[in-house]
């Protein structure tokens, strides 16, 4: 069976390079016959790699340990459910995985430009199989994972027992698909500009759905990411800025100002150059992630796929990148827009600001995240580069973008001269006062915080307003106010489900500011019959039981929790340890609610009860995960597509 | 005319108010602020020296738990966050703190942020002038 996957690889990797070669070929010549033939050719590519992926899980599901791969992740104790969990959770496998999901996204964009933008097609569908030839290439030579062993063993090694988490079915496929479907975007957009006609701006509207689907998905994999951290790893935190999390969110940073900047270009026609530069930035930097998450130089907590390919990735990242900016150097000519800039005070140069803002936070974290390795080789000492560092650089940017976020909206396209700029800021201003006072009889003392809730409120504050004005002028046209209000955000989708998602991100940074000012924690030690008081919260350590699984030993602890005075229920945290890998797994209790977190984690646990309990009050992280469904749904909004539009899809707004 | 220019007093008048409440609130904030719980925030700056990118007060390493304790130790016998962060660094060299020393080549870590930050800025400002100029030109 495992054969059949072998050579199903070995098939896709001669029709990718057929692809790759004969696409570009009759594009050159214009063939039609073989551009044609080549379009086919991509579409049967995930097919093919489906074979090779049935027959892995197959070689799982019977218990294969002749395959390497199968003995290294998967044991006979592992729920069967969690063979598809180890399809990705190895090197070879996880590749095989991207690949997959390479090539059906392939086969989606290919599909979207298919009929309106014919002229790219060939160009868009070399370079998709040239991404393809390489990762099939790396599988085939490096990473296969259909190798045999040359002994049978009697039971494999399992997989990391961290992973064997419901998280682990989510957060990994959706992250790896958010990175690899930044290459859609990409392919489409570099088509467009090597078929000669970039200045066509036909392909704003496919370049920005793709961009956004790629945006969402990835928002989706580092939300997923860090709720997991949050309730699985024990620590009680979210984010850490880990290496690995960093390569996932540094083309987060390039597609979130490309999906901004790309509305430049579609309602004013501007920014044609900058968007190519974005979301090549965009298609670098996810590259740039699968090198640091696949054996690159920085260590991390993701080290579970870590392999020696890092330094072919980087190869190929450096290729890609080079031969993009000297495609964009050949075509220079048609992509730099017709328009200028009007004014300092527009929209316009608020997204560009913005941009740059973006862009300056994936900078800083870049230079964080390879510090390390340049510090290491130029005085031979190794430093660390942690969450310190990293809050202190990108802090002050993340709020001065939330500052742009609250203003945005209400600064009108071109010109704007500076006594309207004064009239459009007294409402803003008078709310922002009011908010400020409110939260400071709140008990807000942290000057911090104090700036990031008072920005937080203004863009709320903002958003009313601009929501209030269009209603007002809907009703005055004889709608009903509560129609008026759907009417409004139906009417311009892609701008309101924009605002629908800022609303969702405030949410967020609510959450965020909340937690990383004002969490508390401290460590219990207790034994079954105690009880303790932390922050409002009356805990008492009921009982214990101690259970014996195959592979794990588990210790559960039940906590009767009241909050001031009123039961909350038991919560259970748990520890397990896994001796086959020497490996403690540790689950907190979280009670969960608007206004904050408790939140219990063993840290030390011994065989009579008695351990060391840490207990945290997160206040506001429930803002956090409660943002996800409301930026996806505004994201979703936003995507809605219109029935019929005109043929011209750029419209400006005067 | 009048209105015009009754507006704009106006708005100047609230400008200024906003700027000073504004500033005032948080200079009250600022003298009421004060922080607590120093070992839980040296935790937080102390990285385990077996465990790859993770802190003190992430890990369940023994190492770790055991290095908490001593932090503990440290702050109830008064030792500063400098004292107690330079006993690790002797132990386990200067990666085991979170960020890199403000000092000798490590300085660049810190110098390049706020340069590269500057430099954009200027940057910024003069394309943002160049706009101006040539919108001047076309008037």
């Amino acid at each position: 069976m495992v054969e059949i996957g072998n050579i199903s690889i070995l098939i896709a990797l001669i029709v990718s390079i057929y692809c790759s070669v004969v696409s570009f070929l009759g594009a050159k010549f214009k063939l039609s016959d073989l551009m044609i033939s080549t379009r086919y050719g991509l579409y049967s590519v995930p097919l093919i790699l489906l074979i090779s992926i049935i027959s892995i899980i197959y070689a799982f599901v019977t218990h294969d340990f002749s395959v390497q791969y199968v003995y290294e992740n998967s044991n006979l104790s592992m729920p069967s459910s969690y063979t598809w969990v180890a399809l990705y959770a190895g090197n070879a496998g996880s590749l095989l995985f991207i690949t997959f999901l390479l090539s059906v996204l392939s086969v989606c964009g290919v599909i979207s430009i298919r009929n309106k933008l014919e002229y790219a097609l060939p160009y868009t569908v070399c370079i998709l199989s040239i991404l393809l030839t390489f990762f099939i290439f790396v599988i085939l030579v490096f990473a296969n994972p259909f190798d045999r062993l040359e002994m049978i063993p009697t039971d494999g090694l399992g997989i990391n027992p961290l992973l064997v988490h419901f998280g682990m079915f989510i957060h990994p496929p959706v992250q790896m698909t958010g990175l690899i479907s930044v290459s859609i975007p990409f392919a489409i957009i570099m088509g467009v500009v090597l078929s000669g006609k970039g200045s066509d701006d036909n392909w704003v509207d496919i370049g920005r759905v793709w961009g956004m689907i790629s945006w969402l998905m990835l928002t989706i994999g580092l939300m997923l990411g860090s709720w997991w951290a949050y309730t699985i790893l024990g620590w009680g935190g979210y984010w850490a800025w880990d290496p690995v999390e960093n390569s996932g969110l540094m083309p987060w940073l390039a597609m979130t100002a490309f999906i901004h900047s790309i509305m430049v270009q579609k309602y004013r026609g501007m920014f044609r150059m900058w968007n190519v530069i974005l979301v090549v930035l965009g298609f670098t930097l996810a590259q740039l992630g699968m090198f640091i998450n696949r054996g690159g130089p920085v260590p991390s907590v993701h080290s579970f796929a870590a392999s020696t390919l890092g330094w072919l990735f980087l190869f190929f990242m450096i290729a890609t990148l080079v031969s993009s900016i000297v495609v964009i150097f050949i075509f220079r000519k048609q992509l730099p827009s017709d328009r200028k800039l009007d004014s300092i005070i527009s929209k316009e140069s608020i997204f560009l600001s913005q941009n740059i803002l973006f862009l300056l936070i994936a900078f800083f974290t870049l230079w964080g995240t390879i510090y390390p390795v340049f510090s290491e080789s130029v005085s031979g000492e190794t430093v660390t580069v942690g969450k310190p560092y990293f809050d202190l650089v990108n802090g002050p940017l993340f709020l001065m973008i939330i500052f742009l976020m609250s203003i945005g909206p209400i600064i009108p396209w071109r010109k704007t001269s500076f006594n309207q700029l004064i009239n459009i800021l007294k409402i803003p201003s008078f709310g922002f006062i009011i908010c400020i006072f409110f939260l400071f009889i709140l008990g807000i003392r942290n000057p911090l915080a104090l700036i990031g809730f008072s920005i937080c409120s203004l863009v709320i504050i903002n958003l009313l307003q601009e929501w209030i004005r269009g209603v007002r002028l809907r009703h005055r046209g004889g709608d009903q106010y509560f129609f008026a209000f759907f009417k409004l955000l139906w009417a311009n989708r892609p701008r309101y489900g924009g605002y629908i998602v800022h609303i969702g991100i405030v949410m967020f940074s609510v959450g965020v500011i909340g937690s990383s000012f004002y969490s508390s924690q401290k460590d219990f030690s207790m034994s079954p019959g105690d009880s303790n008081t932390f922050g409002g919260y009356n805990f008492k350590y009921i009982d214990y039981t101690n259970e014996d699984y195959p592979d794990r030993d588990e210790s559960i602890a039940y906590f009767q929790v009241e909050s001031n005075g009123k039961s909350i229920g038991v919560l259970t945290p748990f520890r397990a340890f896994y001796p086959q890998f020497r490996i403690a797994a540790t689950r907190g209790a979280i009670k969960s609610t608007p206004k904050e977190d408790f939140y219990i984690v063993p840290s030390q646990f011994e065989d009579d009860g008695s351990g060391v309990f840490r207990v945290l009050i997160n206040p506001m992280i429930w803002w956090m995960w409660v943002s996800a469904p409301v930026i996806i749904f505004g994201t979703l909004f936003s995507l809605f597509p219109y029935r019929r539009k005109a043929k011209n899809s750029v419209q400006f707004t005067e | 005319m009048l209105k015009k220019k009754l507006t704009k007093t106006n708005f100047e008048f609230n400008y200024r108010l906003f700027i000073v409440l504004y500033i005032f609130i948080y200079l009250l904030a600022c003298s009421n602020y004060q922080e607590d719980n120093r070992a839980a925030d040296l935790n937080k700056t102390i990285m385990c020296p077996v465990c790859p990118s993770e802190t003190i007060d992430q890990s369940q390493n023994i190492l770790a738990v055991q290095m908490r304790s001593i932090v503990e130790e440290k702050v109830e016998q008064g030792w500063s966050d400098d004292q107690i962060k330079n006993f690790f660094i002797e132990r386990y060299g200067a990666s085991v703190v979170s960020t890199p020393p403000k000092s000798g080549v490590d300085l660049i870590a810190w110098i390049v942020p706020p340069a590269v930050l500057v430099i954009t800025i200027i940057g910024l400002y003069i394309f943002l002038k160049s706009i101006k100029n040539s919108e001047n030109l076309d008037d």
